[in-house]
């Protein structure tokens, strides 16, 4: 019966009951699917660190339990990182234990590279000769599809002992799971990574914020939309004495309800969508099978609990709204002080960060917090300041606004705090992603050379690089830099950098070099100090060059200097290096570069449907309040004021404390969005201008519905 | 005789005004009050103050032996589920329901097992003799048969005090005699006390004595012949 009861009541039609039903299942399907695509994305970020861990190389110092000899050295691209493992089979049969991924054996010579790779390589073909005989990885066998990993089989007769830096390796792509202490397990010690501005740990509380946040606004807006109906129901089931907690309990039960439709709809989309996409929106990130598919255990549960949190929430929130008020239903709670709190801890913290530049998580992200919570607590204070001044207005319109808005600045403005919390945030981020999404080329310093570092070189890169082939302007050094390993044996000075090069290499990089030694000076001299100083950190005193005519190969650490633009220049030494197998690890500033990380723009994606999602929750409270002044309205047409007069009222009781608000909302984010900014990133005006523009038009839209409900309801029985 | 209802100087006050001050009021078991006084006087509010839906701003009422005015919202719920049955004025029966089930949700929700709450709603539902309406629904009842549901669901848990808020006011005068008189014999036959709020004197000549509520205060108009 009581089941009967609630689900009569949760389903009624009529007139007075239609609006919750429809701002119950909107809200319920929205914040449904805000809510499964946040879980969607951990699934796929923890699939991809699971992908990611299976494919670490454990090496071991025992023969026996090794199949490979492997060695790891990074190449890359343009400034993408590609993983490199070298390896070459220890039995004398050549077997060996492949990983997850790894399908076929390679070749002596041959390579197995990523998909990514693979696709790269067919885009651009001068990387052809850097992966010969190439077979594709699959996708068990690489973190995500953006992922730049090679296998490379050393070519028969060069093994990979006679390398420095070699390790012996269980497996290729990593077979072996063993708790053995004296395995280790090896990921990217060796190699390239690849730099990236936001780290991962920021991008799922990014998830979390701008998708879960709003997917529970959304859902508490909707489930506390008002109904006659159900109200009166529940106050008869109290005077008949069912206690507060059944009341609540059944309360609860009715917007689970209520909800469900709603909430089976989200989950048949996601579990549509998430089999149906190939890339992950809004990124050029492929999906690989599964990725984003959540068990479907995990999605019911998950529904549930959105439905029963809530309800739990709106009944919570409504009981402790209705004990305040069942004291004095005119009397509205005084402001207090310590509203003010948030917002000027939030300058504190600025005024800090200004300081210590270095403590960013500590400060900057408090602030932008603080400031975010603070500004609808302030707003407050501002809406009743200024609604104190329009009550003193000449038009009645706009006192009657203005008195509203001195007396009751919380029940005015209590829709429209959501909307300045959404604009500070978004400002907020707008900063954020002008960094985060900002890619540029590490600067050089004007007039010095471009500069690489070759690792563990071998005889035959020396020459090759020597040889200068087609002309390019390549000079190779071997160079000891005080305070860091150098390549030669001799006592290091401090301060000064030593190069050991050749009469030709010097007069390469200068034609009028008189090789006169030992110590370099003049314009030549200061160039290479900018060239050292660009690429190590640390202050060059004095150049010194010792000349040598053997060639360096007593080194293992070369450096290459040139003329040519970075990028071409990176091209050319990689090229050159590439052509021995192992290859040796060439390090150029080009590394040095921050990439986005690819799910930045899923968080920017994340913040417009956030954006949206906040929107749709303060539309549904604010049809909803329109609805429920109804009978306000009725007294004032009662008492003789004409339909504009009403227009009027509405609107501007819907401007008038929408630009309050936003007149304290705007400068606060502004101010986070500047304090994001490094010296490098442009202030993002294009964005801010969107953002003001629809602002704007959301204002305007809003008035214009305000005014076309307020008709509505309040004519249209009249009529 | 026992008192069932005894409200001793309770004062309530609201936003702008006090409604009433200095109420003293007692029903014995058996006894059928009228509650009379203008629109806006505060009957209805009087009523919720003895059903304890409303709580006094100062003074006790008492319903037999229990403070209503020391309890806890949740102890006051339970004690007007279990001692009070009340009538409302558009006697308020859920659409959802059929009138059996809403006649036993009183039980229902005491905690009866809805086998036996359905059985003794049945029961009454014959002994008022609405026994045609059994399987009805709420939505298809006249206003008289309404009424006279809710009396049914107001004393099916044998409730020691009945609260009426003017059960009559949407009624004819047949309807208006017929329906008094059911609820007087059931009153009767129970031997349970009545508070009932009503503008219409020739109700509340129907009862042993009537008091008003006059200037805030509350006066006996008269006893009963």
């Amino acid at each position: 019966m009581k089941l009967r009861l609630l689900a009569g009541i949760a389903f009624n039609r009529s007139a007075e009951h239609r609006w919750r039903l429809v701002a119950v299942s909107v809200s319920s399907l929205l914040s449904g699917i805000l809510i499964l695509t946040a879980l969607g994305v951990l699934h796929l970020v923890a699939a991809t660190q699971e992908r990611g861990d299976a494919r670490i190389s454990a090496i071991s110092d025992r023969e026996r339990e090794s199949d490979v000899v492997a060695l790891f050295r990074g190449d890359s691209w343009e400034g993408a990182a590609i993983e490199t493992m070298w390896f070459a089979p220890i039995n004398a049969n050549g077997g060996y234990r492949t990983g997850p991924g790894v399908s076929s054996t390679v070749e002596p010579g041959g390579s197995l590279v990523s998909p990514a790779l693979d696709r790269l390589i067919a885009e651009r073909p001068e990387l052809r000769s850097r992966f010969p005989q190439r077979a594709v990885l699959d996708w068990d066998g690489v973190a995500d599809s953006n992922e730049l990993l090679a296998y490379r089989r050393l070519p028969e007769g060069e093994p990979a002992e006679r390398a420095r830096q070699s390790v012996q390796s269980t497996a290729v792509g990593n077979a072996a799971t063993s708790s053995d202490a004296d395995f280790l397990r090896l990921d990217r010690l060796s190699t390239l990574s690849k730099p990236e501005t936001v780290p991962e740990v920021p991008l799922l509380a990014g998830v979390l914020i701008f998708l879960v946040v709003p997917g529970m606004s959304i859902l508490v807006t909707g489930l506390g939309a008002n109904s006659r109906l159900r109200h009166s129901r529940f106050e008869l089931l109290g005077k008949l004495g069912v206690s507060h907690r059944s009341l609540r309990r059944f309360a609860v039960l009715e917007g689970v309800l209520v909800a469900v439709p709603g909430l089976l709809g989200a989950c048949l989309l996601y579990e549509f969508t998430s089999r149906s996409l190939t890339s992950l929106p809004g990124t050029d990130r492929l999906l690989a099978p599964g990725d984003l598919e959540l068990p479907l255990w995990q999605i019911g549960t998950t529904s549930c609990l959105i439905a029963v949190l809530g309800s739990c929430l709106t009944v919570g929130l409504r009981t402790r709204r209705g004990e305040r008020d069942a004291g004095n239903a005119l009397a509205e709670r005084p402001l207090r002080r310590w509203y003010l709190i948030p917002l000027l801890a939030s300058a504190a913290f600025y005024f800090w960060s200004t300081f210590d530049i270095v403590a960013d998580l500590y400060t900057l992200y408090p602030a932008v917090l603080l400031a975010v919570v603070g500004t609808p607590l302030a707003c407050l204070f501002l809406v009743r300041n200024w609604g104190g001044r329009f009550a003193e207005s000449e038009s009645a319109t706009v006192q009657v606004v203005g008195s509203a808005m001195a007396r009751y600045p919380r029940r005015v403005s209590r829709p429209l705090l959501g909307l300045s919390v959404i604009a500070t945030a978004v400002l907020a981020v707008v900063g954020w992603s002008a960094v985060a999404l900002h890619e540029e080329l590490p600067r050089t310093a004007p007039d010095a050379f471009t500069f690489a570092e070759i690792d563990t070189a071998s005889s035959s890169d020396e020459a090759r690089l020597l040889g200068n082939p087609d002309g390019r302007q390549v000079s190779v050094l071997a160079a000891r830099i005080a305070g860091l390993d150098g390549p030669t044996a001799s006592e290091p000075k401090p301060e000064t950098v030593t190069l050991v090069a050749t009469c030709a290499d010097m007069r390469r990089l200068d034609a009028g070099f008189t090789c006169a030694g030992p110590v370099v000076g003049g314009s030549f001299s200061e160039r290479l100090t900018r060239t050292f100083e660009g690429a190590y950190p640390i202050q060059v005193g004095r150049i010194d060059w010792h000349p040598l005519s053997d060639p360096l190969i007593e080194s293992d650490q070369l450096v290459a200097l040139g003329r040519e633009d970075l990028v071409v220049f990176d091209s050319t030494v990689r090229d050159l290096v590439a052509a021995d197998a192992p290859a040796g690890q060439v390090v150029t500033r080009l590394n040095l570069q921050l990439h986005p990380n690819p799910l930045t723009y899923w968080i920017v994606a994340g913040v417009v449907a956030a954006l949206l999602g906040l929107c749709v929750a303060f539309m549904i409270g604010f049809v909803d309040r329109q609805l429920g002044d109804r009978s306000d309205r009725e007294q004032i047409v009662s008492i003789g004021v004409k339909r504009r007069t009403v227009a009027m009222l509405d609107g501007l009781g819907l401007l008038v404390p929408f630009v309050t608000v936003m007149a304290a909302a705007f400068p606060v984010g502004l101010l986070c969005c500047r304090n994001f900014l490094n010296l490098e990133t442009p202030f993002p005006w294009s964005s801010v201008l969107l953002v003001t523009a629809l602002t704007c038009l959301f204002a305007v839209v809003a008035a214009s519905l305000a005014v076309a409900l307020g008709q509505r309801t309040t004519f249209q029985v009249r009529d | 005789m026992t008192s069932v209802l005894q409200m001793n100087g309770v004062r309530l006050d609201v936003p702008s005004r006090t409604l009433f001050t200095k109420v003293n009021l007692s029903l014995s078991q058996g006894e059928s009050v009228a509650l009379v006084g203008a629109s806006g006087a505060g009957k209805t509010t009087l009523v919720n103050c003895a059903a304890g839906i409303l709580m006094p701003t100062e003074g006790t009422v008492y319903v037999g032996d229990v403070e209503f005015t020391a309890l806890k919202p949740a102890a006051r719920s339970a004690l007007r589920l279990r001692s009070i049955g009340m009538i409302f004025q558009f006697s308020d029966l859920l659409p959802e329901l059929s009138v059996v089930d809403n006649v036993a949700l009183p039980l229902r929700f005491g905690g009866t097992a809805k086998a036996e709450a359905r059985k003794k709603a049945e029961s009454q539902i014959e002994r008022l003799g609405l026994g045609g309406l059994h399987r009805a629904q709420v939505g298809n009842l006249s206003g008289g048969e309404r009424q006279r549901v809710g009396i049914a669901r107001a004393t099916v848990a044998s409730p020691r005090l009945i609260l009426a808020d003017e059960p009559t006011g949407m009624l004819d005068n047949a309807n208006t005699d017929s329906v008094m008189k059911l609820l007087l014999d059931e009153v009767a036959a129970q031997g349970c006390a009545l508070l009932l709020a009503t503008h219409d004197s020739r109700v509340a000549n129907m009862l042993d004595r009537t008091v008003a509520v006059d200037d805030a205060k509350l006066v006996d108009r008269k006893l009963a012949s």
